[in-house]
């Protein structure tokens, strides 16, 4: 799987917002379920939004251990709070909306500076845990090795971006939220969210000159 | 890159996005068929799309990820019910039979305060009031509830020379003047006397003071 398929598991197109509101999200029919006691709707979102969420939150603090943590306390969170949930958007900007919150207070709490972990061939468990490549091929060795230079770069140019930027780009171009779902994930505006973006992307532009030019 | 094309940066990157409202959607396609400036920024920021989509890092959850979660719902789910079935120190207070029983608590102490006999004023009484201190010092234990006597809950008043001095719950009681009670007492002494005769004469029964 894709980043971006990991991170859409709705399947809709790059940078397409859900036709239709949360009215027609059947993520928000499953939480409202939950809402009513039933367990296995909540075990249900898990396993569908669980890994894109990883690798959101993966993305943001660089840490895989920290990641899972903040992916589960983010869905404890929920389930704590579930018989407040009021439906007001699509359930996974409400879950973005958590996790990014959880995510922000991370990096203020610790101040992660360039910890992101070496993106080896294997994590510690012997699984793949380097990043996937999308190509219908095998990639060569040398492939492999350019590719993982590659993510190393832009994963470090990401993370010298402010912690709203960064989240606002990710949210926005790797998760496939519109700008207004990242405004309400933010609690901040679409005009905010807009200036946000482009400051972010004029710094991507400029720093990964040699890879878009 | 221009000036006016730096300007249109911003909108470059919106329709990029995919984001920008249909009439600026129009404008920016009419100006990139003029300016190839622009229309190599719209490539190079579809490159960046692409870059950020293929190339960021991503990662698979550990083969104990999803244990760990369901153990840590089950906790909280176990805590969850052992919080509603044992609630705390005042906890008791959100039990539903709380209200009706409050309700009912409520009542009842209504009820009884209405039926206790109000603290009228006899003639005894009076006398007893006008030659004692208006507040003993262990008035304040046997005041009634929820009246709040100011004498015994300060101390400043506490020392202050009680003659004369009256608290609220002794001077919102009506006074009663003394010619009043030695009428009353007359009245009362001729009263015995009277019936003390009749019981005396042969034949009369007593009440019957004709």
């Amino acid at each position: 799987m894709s980043a971006r398929e990991a991170a859409k598991p709705d399947g809709r197109p790059a940078g397409q917002p859900l036709e239709g509101g949360w009215e027609s999200d059947p993520d928000v029919e499953l939480m409202l379920r939950a809402r009513g006691g039933d367990h296995r709707a909540f075990r249900e979102l898990f396993s569908k939004f669980s890994e894109p969420l990883l690798n959101f939150a993966y993305r943001f603090v660089g840490n895989r251990d920290r990641a899972e943590e903040l992916v589960q306390d983010a869905f404890l969170q929920i389930y704590r709070a579930r018989e407040r949930y009021e439906p007001r958007a699509r359930f996974a900007t409400f879950l973005y909306r958590v996790t990014t919150n959880l995510c922000l207070n991370e990096l203020r709490r610790f101040e992660y500076q360039g910890r992101i972990e070496p993106l080896e061939g294997t994590s510690d468990d012997g699984e793949e845990g380097g990043r996937e490549l999308p190509d219908e091929h095998l990639p060569t060795a040398d492939e492999h090795l350019m590719g993982r230079e590659t993510a190393d770069r832009i994963q470090k140019v990401l993370d010298r971006l402010p912690p709203n930027q960064k989240s606002a780009l990710l949210l926005s171009r790797v998760e496939g939220l519109s700008y207004q779902e990242v405004a309400d994930c933010l609690e901040t505006s679409v005009s905010a969210v807009k200036s946000l973006i482009f400051r972010a992307t004029q710094s991507l532009r400029q720093e990964l000159e040699e890879f878009i030019s | 890159m221009s000036r006016a094309c730096e300007t249109m940066f911003e909108k470059v990157i919106g329709y990029v996005h995919g984001e920008l409202a249909p009439p600026e959607h129009a404008i920016l396609q009419v100006h990139l068929r003029e300016c190839a400036g622009c229309q190599g920024e719209v490539v190079r920021l579809q490159k960046l799309e692409d870059l950020l989509r293929v190339h960021l890092p991503s990662i698979s959850p550990s083969p104990t990820f999803a244990s760990t979660f369901a153990n840590r719902l089950a906790a909280e789910i176990a805590a969850e019910e052992a919080r509603r079935e044992r609630p705390g120190v005042l906890g008791w207070l959100t039990r539903p039979w709380m209200i009706p029983a409050a309700a009912l608590a409520v009542l009842v102490l209504a009820v009884t305060y209405s039926l206790s006999p109000s603290p009228g004023v006899t003639p005894a009484k009076s006398v007893i009031a006008q030659s004692q201190p208006a507040v003993r010092p262990d008035a304040a234990a046997n005041a009634p509830l929820g009246i709040r006597n100011s004498r015994s809950e300060s101390p400043a008043l506490a020392q202050a020379p009680r003659q004369g001095v009256s608290t609220g719950v002794v001077a919102s009681r009506p006074s009663v003047p003394p010619e009043l009670i030695r009428e009353a007492d007359a009245f009362i002494d001729y009263a015995i006397i009277r019936e003390l005769r009749v019981l005396e004469t042969p034949g009369a029964a007593p009440g019957h003071t004709g």
